[in-house]
């Protein structure tokens, strides 16, 4: 079927004069009456849609149909299966599959809106009474997953569906429903309308902060405000990653985690040394019990760009190397639910909550008998711009000092280190964005981000490697059964190698553009000049 | 995109209504399915309804001017297209003959069309010849339909001559007994036999039926107006044998995934 348009019919019975209009003047057979049930999935951050298609389940008889499409509506893949799949990796294998990891890699695929459809219709037919073109009139409801599954009426719709070859007939029927009947066509594609009457919209979600700080306010204030954002979002994400509803929601809660151990390490000087010690292990411990299970979704990510690097008789090793990260996921998951369950846990939100609301209790402030210069607090009411410029500058110099010293020889430790130092960076950037100048900083945050990539995708590929190494530890070598899986792991490896080797050979050019005497100009004014209006 | 081409140097031994059927089964399961009636006479084109005739000269064809993607055109049945006949194709040999390269020329053509569709179907004209020469480049299989009678059985053991001599590449041949009538005693033996076999069998065979004759009155394929008779019985054990020979995955998700599997085959695919 080829796309379609559509036109608004305003009511049913509008919708039914239009068609039977059309019956009469065009050579056609009516379609019997019929009730479709369609759900559209997608990822919880529109993975699919961003890749230029749909994908929705459509309620057979015995089964469902899934159906992938593309935005105009053509139909690329179609798969009968006997339930709705949670993971692109539920299906069987197939095309569908194929072209659905490819969008959406090992995501978890969630309904987005549920339609309840009625349709009737005609066939336009040829003098060989061949089909020639479709036209669908259809009226429902739509219930959006988000929306307090409230169903919404959809409006009656007439789609004229061209057949391939034949798009003159269509276009005549399209002109007939415009001019002769008066309809007006319908702009958007069907899963935009149907997701606007649903009150959702596709787009993504950002795990940025959008905080507007004012550059004057005391540091303290503006500190207790930034991690009180920050711990908005870990709570925000909580939810998800509890459920398993997909790795973003833990990889946002591990940057709410770094960003505050960043904030609560970086910025000196600023919250009282009761606070720093209380707090800072704790949240230095939550970031560690999430390590391990990042690692896996980074590796079980990571295995959709080896797919493509292996050949037909490596796969069945690969499925035995996912189903194998799966299951130690799953462990290593059920141990972060019981750190996150524990009273520990429970404890630190109730205490970091009342701090951040409340501020230190006054004990906990400036120890007596310490000399002006030592005070432990003596940044906390300075103004924020102030002491952010300071912090930034520090965490710039260090950068540029680590990653100078490292050689072609230097070790995977070393470029591990300077990965800290630049997140720190990254992360001071980004947090006190709104006292400086936005443009400004995002100037600066551009060639960090590419080092930044390539530092990343280093430390990804020794994740990978490390992972895959122990899984090959796990074969039996004997066992023919695994012979499959450590051909698959060989393979593997030998392309990891490869990319990092590549990757390794990127880092020189991507620091040498980092530091660079008019980024060094650019952060020098950044900092200096404050944003419009501030003295 | 797997290629599967119907062939027979014999005229008249069910490759149309092989074409037709299986090329409708394919697109029932959920994949992107075109079927290429290379055959004159156009019945496939018939069988759908579709007005034979390309709006387009051969040579421009054969030699890409035109890509045959403007010429598809869409069968009644979804994910089910069709490159209708021309009754030009009766000069193919001498239009690939001057296009250069005749062998190759057509899995040349069809390269583009390998991303839109999963399965495509050659409905080939009986003869041997450089079109034929040129489908057996392009094909990833030959299915040949073969009545059990001695003459079809002689055309077999041609083929297989031909090809062995031949040093290009080779289809795999997959050939099946077609229009078997049991009450005929050569038939009986014919299809018993292991003798005069130079490939092997596939186990599914289409009996002789006039409901396979009635596809010209339906105009349509057999599931459409006789699911569930002997006839589409049998063409659906051809269609999963064959899809399973020629490596798609539909023939051993068919076997391998019983449930799966078996709700292909729950119904004869519906008409949306």
């Amino acid at each position: 079927m080829d796309p379609s348009r559509a036109f608004a019919a305003g009511s049913q019975t509008r919708g039914r004069q239009a068609l039977a209009a059309l019956a009469r003047a065009f050579r056609s057979q009516s379609e019997r009456p019929q009730r479709v049930r369609e759900a559209y999935l997608d990822t919880f951050d529109w993975l699919i849609h961003a890749g230029g298609a749909t994908l929705s389940a459509i309620d057979e008889r015995g089964g469902i149909v899934l159906c992938l499409r593309d935005r105009e509506g053509s139909v690329r893949h179609r798969l009968r299966v006997a339930g709705a799949p949670s993971f692109a990796h539920d299906l069987p294998a197939s095309p569908l599959r194929d072209a659905l990891s490819g969008l959406v890699g090992c995501r978890r695929l969630l309904p987005v809106v549920r339609l309840d459809m009625r349709r009737s219709g005609l066939r336009v037919e040829d003098e060989q009474q061949k089909t020639v073109g479709r036209v669908v009139l259809e009226h429902g409801t739509a219930i959006g997953f988000d929306d307090g599954a409230q169903a919404r009426r959809v409006p009656p719709t007439i789609e004229v569906a061209a057949v391939r070859g034949y798009a003159a007939v269509a276009t005549r029927i399209g002109r007939f429903l415009e001019h002769e009947q008066g309809l007006p066509p319908v702009k958007s594609a069907r899963l935009e309308r149907v997701l606007a009457l649903a009150g959702r919209a596709p787009g993504g979600r950002s795990s940025k902060l959008r905080l507007e700080l004012d550059p004057a306010q005391p540091a303290e204030e503006a500190l207790r405000r930034v991690l009180r954002a920050l711990f908005d979002t870990m709570r925000l994400n909580e939810d998800g990653l509890r459920r398993d509803v997909d790795p973003e929601f833990l990889h946002d809660y591990r940057v709410a985690v770094r960003r505050t151990r960043s904030a609560l390490g970086q910025v000196k000087h600023v919250l009282p040394p009761a606070v720093l010690g209380r707090f800072r292990p704790e949240f230095d411990r939550l970031g560690e019990a999430t390590n391990v299970l990042r690692d896996l979704d980074v590796h079980l990510l990571g295995l959709d760009a080896v797919r493509e690097t292996l050949g037909e008789t490596d796969r069945p090793g690969l499925d035995a190397l996912a189903s194998w990260l799966r299951h130690r996921r799953e462990q290593e998951r059920q141990r972060l639910l019981g750190v996150l369950d524990g009273d520990g846990y429970a404890a630190l939100v109730a205490d970091w909550g009342r701090f951040l609301d409340l501020g230190a209790e006054p004990h906990a402030g400036a120890a007596p008998g310490h000399a002006a210069g030592d005070d432990p607090t003596r940044h906390a009411r300075r103004p924020i711009r102030e002491v952010a410029a300071r912090r930034i500058r520090r965490a710039y110099r260090r950068v540029i000092a680590h990653g100078r010293a490292i050689g072609d020889t230097a070790p995977p430790a070393a470029l591990h280190r300077l990965r800290i130092d630049g997140k720190k960076l990254r992360y001071l950037l980004e947090l006190f964005t709104s006292v400086f100048d936005r443009e400004a900083i995002a100037g600066l945050v551009k060639p960090l981000k590419q080092l930044q990539d390539n530092l990343g995708d280093l430390n990804d590929l020794a994740v990978q490697q490390e992972a895959l190494a122990d899984f090959a530890r796990e074969l039996d070598a004997q066992d023919p059964a695994t012979a499959a899986a450590r051909r698959a792991s060989a393979t593997m490896l030998g392309a990891i190698a490869e990319r990092r080797r590549a990757e390794r050979e990127r880092f020189r050019r991507c620091f040498s553009e980092f530091d660079d005497p008019r980024v060094a100009a650019r952060f020098a004014e950044a900092l200096e000049g404050g944003r419009a209006g501030t003295p | 995109m797997r290629t599967v081409a119907v062939f027979n140097i014999k005229g008249g031994v069910g490759k149309t209504a092989t074409a037709v059927n299986l090329a409708y089964l394919s697109a029932a399961a959920g994949v992107r399915t075109l079927l290429w009636d290379l055959d004159p006479q156009g019945s496939a084109t018939f069988y759908f309804r579709v007005r034979d005739g390309i709006d387009a000269k051969l040579k421009h064809v054969v030699r890409g001017k035109r890509p045959l993607d403007e010429l598809i055109r869409g069968t009644d049945h979804e994910g089910l297209d069709l490159l209708p006949a021309d009754f030009a194709y009766r000069h193919l040999d001498l239009a690939l003959a001057h296009a250069g390269k005749p062998r190759a020329r057509l899995g040349h053509l069809l390269g583009p069309l390998a991303s839109r569709y999963d399965h495509l179907f050659l409905d080939c004209a009986p003869s041997m010849s450089l079109v034929s020469e040129s489908v057996f480049g392009a094909a990833d299989a030959l299915l040949v339909p073969t009545i059990p009678t001695t003459l079809s059985l002689r055309t077999l053991e041609q083929l297989a001559a031909h090809l062995a001599a031949s040093e290009r590449r080779r289809p795999k041949v997959l050939p099946f007994f077609c229009m078997v009538d049991l009450r005929k005693s050569m038939h009986r033996e014919l299809v018993r036999s292991e003798e005069r076999r130079p490939f092997p069998f596939l186990r599914a065979s289409i009996p002789y039926s006039s409901t396979v004759e009635q596809m010209g009155i339906h105009r349509a394929p057999i599931a459409i107006f006789a699911a569930g008779s002997e006839a589409d019985r049998a063409f659906r054990e051809l269609w999963l044998e064959a899809m399973t020979a020629v490596g798609s995955w539909l023939g051993w998700a068919a076997q391998g995934e019983w449930d799966f599997g078996r709700r292909l085959f729950s119904r004869p695919g519906s008409v949306e």
